[in-house]
């Protein structure tokens, strides 16, 4: 199997439309709401440096420069990896702070995001093969309740239950605090081990979607036509119930799951205050609180095009794993 | 053969729809009268700080001295209010979107979609954050405009898809050969065939919708004078409330928000069920 | 000995107002190398029979009783690792529509050797390979067509594949359930043309079911024809040419435009079936028979048998006082 041009083609197209249009909002947006609001906001927090009001004024677009042309040197500036100064962090650049985020937030997303995704796969299989058993049932339960609460809130009961009570996990952070005095490996297992519960809550907390997709196709595809022939055929079950069924399953749920990162990220952002996580997220927050606007624009950039990064990958890798999908 | 599994399936239907109501019912009342039901004013930090439930205070107070389950029946009002209206716009937008993408084919549905496909990878969340922390300032209108304006690209695929089956139904055709105007057959012939999927679309936005409510409170870009379960969460998590084992300030609100998405998620599949009897019914003749 | 007796064949789904009687009491046999057809409105059981026989019911059904004997042996008797023996081994069946016949993300090769792989365990793969070759040249199909996946293949062809999976292992009986509906007219001949070349070709019997009465007279040798989970008339080919004896297949006969006949109205057969969990009393095409007598609605039907087949009707219950022809004649 290989990827027919004109579909890679145009999967990279459709990404590069897309991150343009982060970008073009990520311009317009303050541009366009702020106005007014922008000068005060501007003199609000630029707090009498002037180097900081410069700043800010660039930022909104406060010079009298037509909008085009600002939109020119935006893109200029992104091209060269300028994202703005840092109010809060001054004179650090925005993408020095992001990047130093960036590994927390990739480690805690994409390892909950595996595990959420296996244990969904466990649990929906079972639950699609004896549906309507206690464990299927169950399982339907705690699928719809999570998908009933915030993401954070689950990260709270986790540290008040592991943190705090039982005092097996770290309550928050993502090393101790002796950290720089460790040997490597004595980091390593610090990191480990503070990092355990936001990962289990984070995983928790997108279980429900994945056991709910995961169950739905499966249960669809025992249905399919090729399952009656498949045990016609005198099959073992295990071969009908994993190549037959579980493939088939598969594959639809491929797309959503890659769909779904979108949501996991923003769990992650709050769920990473609950923590004090130092990723992404707590440095959205803190840009919040501080108005740090270009470090906000920034970290919306940032995820923007992390998320579309991994939706081509995802595009890129689906025709090796889905034989249909070449066809048109 | 069908109509073997249809009766229970039809009646679970009608109990969850029922079950659903009166969910909301209740939580729609607590909305409506909550200086009644509230024992003590809003905002009101006159007792002791960390007190464990009594009977005098149902929830305990938190670390100001409020009265935990009176600031949880004032939550209820402004949860409410954004679920259901940023429900509502995200369903409206959704509805349009959806039904005319369905309808019109070549390149106004292409390009609508592609819109939407293109959106639905931006995740909404940071969409939010972003607009939330531009807007000059976060009233309970913001937030649900921002909410309600952001959250109906799922919704707009959904409506889409069913509106392109009810196209393939002959019933489209003869009301075109009949001379009605696309307008008409839009409002008149599809759109009442849809409200089912667009019912259980209502519920699942107004379930995330009080979610991203509470996410954004929690974040501080909610408005801070009104109080949510999203707020209320925000504040016990931003006094340590874990630290003083104050249970009480943070089990109760997401049991509220489980709660009343769970009177909405009944709702949903109760009129999925009862439109997927219908239609096996239909189908049979 | 026939190949398959099926002797007051019962079968039940669980419902919430009791057992829905899909199949009661069906009896019926099949001779070594005979297609034996199985028609019927839909709903009338003669899916839920084959399926029965094959152990594939979906959902919640039972065989309620009755017995099904394959070569000698009581198929009912055996237990689920006991009947695994017989599955495609000695019974393959080739299923209603085309499309998801197929497994869409197996290649067809995968699909041609598993069953033979799961059945002769000590095959190697390259001779399994080599035999798909051979099943594919017999239904006239390039070999390459092995590595392609099932949605690169016209429907026809999809269907040739499902008959030479079917041949795999060379079974003894075939159960072919509406094989080529989802085809079109040529591509439906070319099938059938194959399925009776192969036929000759491997003495194999058939179960063959389709609502396609034109169809079965072509192909098979003879028809039973089913109402409301019964047998209503089992004839052979030449009897049901020259005039079916039961009210229901004439209806039925009269329902299909014939090609090589006389010009006559097309008449669908008034009235639906009867509730198959609370069935009626006597015969159960009464309410929808124009001939219907007094004794039809509370005796069970009057049972003739003769060489041509059997009919369950009171019509024929005084065969000499009664004359023929003109119940025949519409």
């Amino acid at each position: 199997m290989r990827i027919q041009p004109s579909y890679a083609v145009r999967r990279v197209a459709f990404a590069a439309a897309t991150l343009l249009a982060a970008i073009v909002m990520n311009f317009l947006l303050p541009r366009l709401i702020a106005g007014n609001p922008a000068e005060m906001i501007a003199s609000q927090t630029a707090l009498g440096s002037p180097e900081v009001a410069e700043a800010i004024k660039k930022q909104f677009g406060l010079e009298n420069d037509s909008l085009l042309y600002q939109f020119k040197q935006y893109i200029v500036q992104l091209v060269h990896g300028n994202l703005g100064i840092s109010y809060f962090n001054y004179p650090t650049p925005v993408a020095e702070v992001l990047l130093k985020a960036l590994p927390w937030t990739l480690g805690i997303v994409l390892l909950s995001t595996v595990l959420s995704y296996a244990a969904g796969w466990l649990i929906g299989i079972r639950g699609a093969l004896k549906p309507g058993t206690w464990f299927d049932n169950a399982a339907l339960g705690v699928s719809f309740f999570i998908n009933s609460v915030p993401y954070f809130w689950i990260g709270i009961l986790l540290i008040l239950l592991f943190g705090y009570k039982l005092d097996w996990f770290p309550m928050g952070q993502a090393f101790s605090v002796d950290y720089d005095s460790l040997s490597a490996a004595g980091k390593l297992r610090s990191i480990s081990y503070h990092t355990v519960l936001p990962i289990v809550s984070l995983a928790i907390a997108s279980l429900a979607s994945h056991i709910l997709v995961l169950r739905n196709n499966l249960s669809r595809a025992l249905t399919e036509d090729y399952m009656v022939l498949a045990r016609a055929k005198g099959l073992s079950g295990r071969r009908r119930t994993f190549h037959y069924g579980v493939r088939n399953a598969f594959l639809p749920s491929f797309t959503g799951f890659m769909l779904s990162l979108g949501h996991v990220v923003g769990g992650a952002i709050t769920m990473e205050i609950v923590f004090s996580y130092p990723g992404i997220g707590m440095l959205t927050y803190n840009a919040i609180l501080n108005h740090d606007y270009p470090l906000i624009q920034g970290a919306f950039l940032m995820i923007a095009v992390s998320i579309i990064a991994v939706n081509l990958l995802a595009d890129l890798i689906y025709p090796f794993i889905d034989p249909r999908v070449n066809l048109n | 053969m069908r109509n073997k599994r249809t009766l229970p399936r039809e009646r679970s239907g009608k109990a969850k729809l029922w079950g659903g109501a009166c969910i909301l019912l209740i939580f729609a009342a607590v909305s409506l009268a909550t200086a009644q039901i509230a024992p003590y004013p809003k905002n009101d930090m006159e007792f002791e700080v960390w007190l464990k439930p009594s009977a005098a205070h149902l929830l305990g107070t938190d670390s100001y001295g409020q009265d935990v389950f009176s600031q949880l029946v004032y939550g209820t009002r402004t949860s409410f209010l954004v679920g259901v209206l940023a429900g509502l716009i995200t369903t409206i937008i959704g509805v349009l979107v959806g039904v005319t993408a369905g309808f019109y084919r070549r390149w106004v549905s292409d390009a609508l979609m592609f819109v939407v496909d293109l959106l639905l990878i931006i995740p909404v969340m940071a969409l939010m954050i972003i607009l939330a922390s531009f807007l000059p300032s976060m009233g309970l209108t913001s937030i649900v405009l921002v909410i309600g304006l952001l959250s109906w690209l799922y919704m707009a695929r959904s409506i889409r898809s069913q509106t392109l089956s009810e196209r393939q139904r002959g019933y489209v055709e003869a009301a075109r050969v009949a001379g009605m105007s696309d307008l008409s057959i839009m409002l008149r012939e599809i759109l009442p065939n849809l409200y089912p999927i667009i019912l259980a679309n209502l519920v699942s936005v107004t379930t995330h919708a009080v979610l991203a409510e509470a996410g954004l409170s929690f974040l501080g870009i909610g408005d801070p004078k009104n109080v949510s379960w999203g707020t209320i969460l925000a504040l016990a998590h931003a006094n340590n409330a874990i630290m003083y084992d104050a249970w009480w300030w943070i089990v109760p609100p997401g049991l509220a928000t489980a709660l009343f998405c769970f009177g909405f998620i009944l709702i949903g599949n109760g009129s999925l069920e009862r439109f997927r009897h219908k239609r096996g019914a239909s189908q049979q003749t | 000995m026939s190949l398959l007796e099926i002797n007051d064949l019962r079968i039940e789904y669980v419902s919430a107002r009791g057992p829905f009687k899909a199949v009661d009491g069906v009896s019926f046999t099949i001779e070594r190398g005979e297609i034996f057809g199985l028609a019927g409105e839909s709903g009338c059981g003669k899916s839920t029979t084959a399926y029965g026989i094959g152990r594939l019911l979906r959902g919640p059904a039972r065989i309620a009783g009755g017995s099904i004997r394959f070569d000698g042996t009581e198929l009912t008797e055996l237990s689920d690792a006991q009947f695994d023996a017989y599955r495609w081994a000695r019974i393959s069946i080739v299923l209603q529509s085309a499309m998801n016949n197929l497994n869409p993300v197996m290649k067809i090769k995968e699909q041609l050797i598993d069953a033979i792989l799961a059945h002769r365990k000590a095959t190697l793969r390259s001779d399994a390979l080599r035999q798909a070759g051979e099943l594919m040249e017999l239904v006239d199909l390039p070999k390459d067509r092995l590595e392609r996946f099932p949605h690169e293949l016209s429907g026809g062809m999809r269907q040739r594949v499902v008959i030479a999976m079917a041949l795999a292992l060379r079974p003894e009986l075939i159960i072919m359930d509406e094989p080529t509906t989802a085809l079109d007219v040529i591509t439906q001949k070319g099938i059938i043309d194959k399925i009776i070349e192969l036929k000759r070709a491997f003495g194999f019997s058939v179960l063959f079911i389709t609502h396609d009465l034109p169809l079965m007279l072509e192909i098979c040798d003879r028809i039973g024809v089913m109402y409301a989970g019964r047998i209503a008339e089992i004839a052979t080919r030449e009897r049901m040419l020259a005039g079916a004896r039961h009210p229901y297949t004439q209806g039925l006969l009269r329902s299909f435009p014939s090609l090589t006949g006389p010009r006559v109205r097309l008449e669908g057969i008034p009235g639906s079936t009867p509730d198959l969990i609370a069935p009626p009393q006597g015969c159960r095409f009464r309410e929808r028979c124009p001939h219907a007598l007094p004794q039809c609605g509370n005796e069970a039907p009057f049972v003739l048998e003769d060489r041509d087949g059997r009919v369950s009707c009171h019509l024929y219950a005084k065969e000499e006082a009664f004359d023929e022809a003109a119940v025949a004649s519409p």
